[in-house]
């Protein structure tokens, strides 16, 4: 069933995914306007699935059709061996309207064309009469403002193009989730368009409104339009002089627009440049660390380590001598004056010694007050003992003064030892009057597990010999 | 006005081969300001640096970290700097290779998780590690010698972020080349 164009076009509008999907392939490809058969059926039986109605799905499917798509003049070719099609240029430029970031730019190439067809125009109203009425000099104006229209034209939609772009790429790279991996993928595929639009587009449209561009061969656009104007102006046509400086300034304007969206893609441009040396960078300094690591590979199978002075560690070291410090207990004088280490010697080493004097000193003082009372107890113990000595009675019939006292001092003195017989002894001989006579023989008295041997003694006058 | 309780601090991270960041991870997921740097960059000049100096060392103050090198240059003066650059070097190269951006290792809210570590430690990174004398794997040795030494941190979902000691060392490489 054959659809007229209108209602072909209004179904495709309708449906304008389809095409739109159609347009990012082609842009994508970048090899002519050829779609695959394929790929378009595919498209236009997701939409006509998403339609509810059968019988709104069996026009759709009629409307799109290939055939009727051809028969409307809606298409260029279609080549079925090859099972590609090619849309009329005005149909896929239509779409790209409904869609700003769809929008084609302005290459360098098409820019040149623009800038040659005005300056044509202006060597072509050189050569000839400029004069109201002249068939020739008409001719002219027609082409020239037709030029100027389509300049203009072509102009606003590479900006309208440029923003729809700037600002999907955009998008892209500041959404971006750097811990996902296709998101970052897609953020570099989008500062790889952004850079690719800045250099071949943006840039080249900014040098296309200069009006000062230094260009080899003939004016700038707007400097050969403004020289045009001058041309006419000095023909005496003012009127016509002034219309073309109206469709100079109004291209004019868009530089405005231009140097804004310069100036937004410069950032990404920069973070692209950025992200690129990171890269190389990184790259480059791990490449050279691997093949440093390959060169300890010589067959041995010994584990060997890279030395921290190669050249491959001289970049990024802000770390060296970081370490954690150990600390030596053994101290190093090294060159240094002894006299001063004499010093140090004696100002540690003095107070030590006054410290052991002191404490020498008092375990002395000590010792002598232990003296001092033992001698003051035997002092007591032998005047207790010479206090029982005055009363100590020997008689003449005594043989044995020894025994007596023993007897006398184990009675009446408490810790009694042989040590006190003595000592009573003495104490008896500087009292008694008549001395003491030993007689010749040797007597024992044992106690407390000592042993005194003696002669035995009597008062003298007493003699048994 | 030395604070002697964060000068004692201080010196504790320092001589133990510790960098001391601008700004600290806290538990509850957020980088605050580090009391030791705010008392270290504020008495630097003042009393820090010379101080250090005199018990021979460098206190070396860069952009958002100080940290201390001796100045006696043995042998071994650059052996751990060689281990911080080689894990650091095999981390970036890991992360490009693996389609990542370079900042994912700066960026505090992102990291690399241990999923992508181990993804990164293959054998050609780990013969890289062993010659410079790690031989832990990537996850040990990124703990003991890059966060031990707070150069890097595991951010709240448990990912590996450098610090701004981190980020130091590849300004310089990226400023050098």
């Amino acid at each position: 069933m054959i659809v007229s164009t209108d209602k072909t076009l209004i179904a495709m509008i309708e449906k304008k995914d389809v095409f739109l999907d159609l347009i990012d392939y082609l842009d994508e490809q970048q090899e002519g306007g050829e779609v695959p058969l394929s790929f378009y059926y595919e498209r236009v039986r997701r939409a006509i699935q998403s339609v509810e109605q059968e019988r709104d799905q069996k026009r759709l499917r009629q409307t799109l059709d290939i055939d009727n798509l051809a028969h409307s003049g809606l298409l260029m070719e279609v080549d079925r061996h090859r099972s590609v099609m090619v849309f009329q240029p005005f149909v896929i430029e239509m779409f790209r309207h409904f869609d700003r970031s769809r929008l084609r730019e302005l290459s360098s190439e098409q820019l040149e064309v623009l800038r040659s067809d005005l300056n044509n125009s202006l060597k072509r109203l050189q050569e000839c009469h400029i004069l109201q009425g002249d068939e020739e000099f008409e001719q002219v104006l027609v082409v020239l403002f037709e030029r100027l229209r389509n300049a203009h034209a072509r102009i606003k939609q590479n900006v309208l193009s440029l923003q729809g772009q700037a600002d999907h790429l955009s998008k892209v790279v500041e959404e971006q989730d750097i811990a996902d991996l296709e998101q970052t993928l897609k953020a570099k595929k989008a500062l790889e368009e952004i850079n690719q639009i800045y250099q071949k587009h943006v840039l080249p449209t900014l040098q296309f409104l200069n009006e000062r561009e230094q260009i080899k061969t003939g004016f700038p656009a707007l400097t050969a339009v403004e020289e045009i104007a001058t041309t006419l102006q000095k023909a005496g046509m003012p009127s016509v002089s002034q219309r073309v400086l109206y469709a100079k300034n109004s291209i004019r304007a868009y530089a405005k627009d231009i140097e804004a969206i310069r100036k937004t893609l410069e950032r990404y441009v920069r973070q692209s440049a950025r992200q690129r040396h990171q890269y190389d960078c990184i790259e480059s300094i791990f490449n050279k660390l691997r093949d440093e690591v390959l060169t300890l590979h010589d067959g041995k199978l010994n584990s060997k380590y890279l030395d921290s002075r190669l050249d491959v560690f001289n970049y990024g070291k802000i770390f060296a001598g970081l370490k954690k410090m150990r600390f030596d207990a053994r101290l190093e004088w090294g060159d240094i004056n002894h006299a001063q280490c004499f010093d140090e010697h004696l100002r540690v080493a003095l107070p030590k010694l006054r410290k052991n004097q002191e404490s020498e000193l008092a375990r002395l003082d000590r010792q002598n007050d232990d003296r001092y009372q033992q001698e003051q107890l035997l002092m007591r113990r032998k005047q207790h003992i010479q206090v029982l000595m005055e009363s100590c009675e020997i008689t003449q019939d005594e043989t044995d003064v020894h025994q007596h006292i023993h007897g006398y001092l184990t009675e009446r003195l408490d810790d009694y030892a042989l040590p006190d017989l003595l000592e009573g002894l003495g104490w008896l001989r500087s009292r008694l009057d008549t001395p003491l006579k030993p007689r010749f023989s040797l007597n024992r008295i044992r106690y407390q597990g000592h042993c005194l041997e003696y002669f035995p003694l009597a008062l003298k006058g007493m003699t048994h010999d | 006005m030395i604070n002697m309780s964060l000068s004692q601090q201080i010196y504790r991270e320092l001589v133990n081969g510790r960098v001391i960041n601008e700004r600290s991870y806290r538990s509850d997921g957020s980088l605050q300001p580090d009391e030791l740097y705010e008392e270290l960059f504020k008495n630097y000049d003042s009393y820090y640096r010379e101080h250090y100096e005199s018990i021979g060392y460098q206190l070396v103050l860069r952009e958002g970290f100080v940290f201390i090198r001796s100045l006696e240059r043995d042998e071994a003066y650059s052996d751990v700097a060689m281990k911080i650059q080689s894990l650091l070097m095999v981390l970036a190269r890991g992360v490009q290779e693996c389609g990542y951006e370079f900042a994912l290792l700066t960026t505090h809210e992102a990291g690399v998780n241990d999923k992508l570590l181990e993804q990164i430690d293959t054998e050609e990174k780990q013969d890289i590690l062993r010659a410079c004398g790690l031989k832990g794997g990537l996850i040990d040795e990124s703990r003991k010698v890059l966060e031990a030494r707070n150069i890097a941190y595991r951010n709240a979902k448990g990912s590996l972020v450098l610090t701004a000691a981190g980020i130091g060392f590849f300004d310089e490489v990226f400023g050098a080349k």
